[in-house]
């Protein structure tokens, strides 16, 4: 495989102002694990790549008395190590540790699974029910957006032609606050999610609060299963209600049949993931 | 006249700001000695060791990242070669199969995987040892477990993975 323009930046500025004059023609390179396949599967041509993942200062995990900020360039394999990751996000910690393989986690970065919008994308379920912030920079300035509001289709999303992911933000997990991250594959690791959920909610007197449960794989993008988080709100932690708050979130999805599985099976397992999560992580 | 100079000109400024200087080089280090490859164009790691070095101990597979069969070494990660495109290796360490053994002296690793009987068509060794190495590295002495989640991302028809878990298990024990 031959790249024919790589551009390769250390300086965030750099490379504002490249991906502002290459436009529809730039196509950024960090980890590079989905960019490579694309390259060869797609067969794509007349492209300029910008190489991003020397910057510095796009990378890293920064934690303050609330808030995590996670920079785009941070790899899978960082935020599976990270003390401040496994205490304060339960979701994303599941999802880091099951993202890839050890030589992808290496290189993947978390910036690029946001970006390639798939459904399937591991960081996303869990970033979605921790409600993060995401920051997009271009030469006219920044603006920020909730993540759950940045997705519009299948690999597609807000970003501009012009503009980088250059901050991702939320707050901190409490200690009264439980969550978690399931997916179901063709193998343990590597495969692409058949189905993916997340949860997350504060266990006040044993009754849910603030319940937010997200679906990766079930649909376009990854959903919020509103009913379903709706039913559980203010509820208690008891074997019925999980099962029929599962069974909500299960009627939410709009799964479909591909080389991968079948609308009818993606759709039992929301349920049966949800289960799985509350049974592993939670029920003491 | 007039437009070879424009064309220079628009030639100078797109290298400038491209960096494509045609004299380039990209510098690194492989198996401990330093070598250069030219900077343009830029081509994947997998395909510079076996065709630019000899070095075809690391094998293609799927050319996706998903198999591990072109597993190396970069700054002591474990990284799919074929996922590595050239112009990130500057300055960087790069180690492949050939680079574990010293002169007819095998590593540990490569002699654990004989003694266990871990190699059947050896295909998928190289870029199995090498994530053996990176995982040992980060976690002298894993568990089974922790053999299997290391190892996820290399593929083996031949084996079962039985003996080469076993093999990986006893270089743990032994350290």
């Amino acid at each position: 495989m031959i790249l024919d323009n790589v551009i390769t930046t250390k300086s965030l500025n750099e490379a504002l102002r490249l991906i502002d004059k290459y436009r529809s023609k730039a196509v950024l390179l960090a980890g590079g694990t989905n960019v490579l396949i694309d390259v060869q599967d797609r067969n794509i041509k007349d492209k300029t790549f910008i190489d991003i993942s020397e910057i510095k200062n796009l990378k890293g995990i920064k934690e303050d008395k609330d808030k995590l900020v996670i920079l785009p360039l941070t790899t899978f394999d960082e935020l599976n190590k990270s003390k401040p990751i496994e205490r304060y996000t339960l979701p994303l910690k599941d999802a880091a540790y099951c993202m890839g393989s050890m030589q992808i986690r290496n290189i993947a970065t978390i910036g690029g699974n946001i970006i390639n919008a798939s459904p399937t994308a591991e960081s996303v379920p869990p970033l979605m029910v921790l409600d993060a912030d995401i920051e997009l920079s271009s030469i006219n300035g920044k603006r920020s957006l909730r993540i759950q509001d940045f997705f519009t289709g299948c690999n597609e999303c807000k970003i501009k032609r012009n503009e980088i992911l250059t901050k991702i933000t939320f707050k901190k997990m409490k200690k009264d606050e439980i969550g978690f991250y399931q997916r179901l594959a063709m193998r343990k690791h590597l495969s692409i999610s058949k189905v993916s959920v997340a949860f997350k909610a504060r266990l006040v007197d044993k009754h849910f609060q603030d319940v937010r449960i997200t679906l990766g794989a079930v649909a376009a993008t990854v959903i919020m299963a509103k009913k379903a988080s709706q039913f559980l709100e203010g509820k208690p932690f008891t074997e019925k209600i999980i099962k029929e708050t599962a069974r909500i979130a299960s009627t939410e999805s709009t799964p479909i049949t591909d080389i991968r599985s079948t609308k009818e099976y993606r759709g039992k397992m929301v349920e049966s993931l949800l289960l799985k999560g509350f049974y592993r992580y939670i029920w003491e | 006249m007039q437009l070879r100079i424009k064309e220079y000109s628009l030639l100078r400024l797109r290298n400038a700001e491209n960096r494509i200087d045609m004299k380039k080089q990209i510098q690194f280090i492989l198996n401990g000695k330093k070598v250069s490859i030219s900077a343009q164009p830029v081509r994947i790691l997998l395909d510079v060791l076996r065709e630019d070095f000899g070095l075809t101990g690391t094998k293609e597979g799927c050319k996706k990242g998903e198999c591990g069969a072109c597993t190396v070494l970069m700054n002591g990660k474990a990284v799919n070669s074929c996922l590595i495109t050239t112009n990130k290796l500057n300055g960087k360490s790069i180690v492949t199969i050939e680079g574990l053994s010293k002169g007819d002296k095998l590593d540990k690793i490569q002699q654990a995987f004989i003694d266990e009987g871990a190699v059947q068509c050896g295909y998928c060794i190289p870029g199995m040892i090498m994530t053996a190495k990176a995982l040992l590295k980060e976690n002298p002495q894993p568990t089974k477990e922790e053999i299997k989640y290391g190892i996820a991302g290399n593929l083996c028809r031949c084996t079962g993975y039985k003996k080469i878990i076993s093999a990986i298990e006893k270089c743990g024990k032994e350290k």
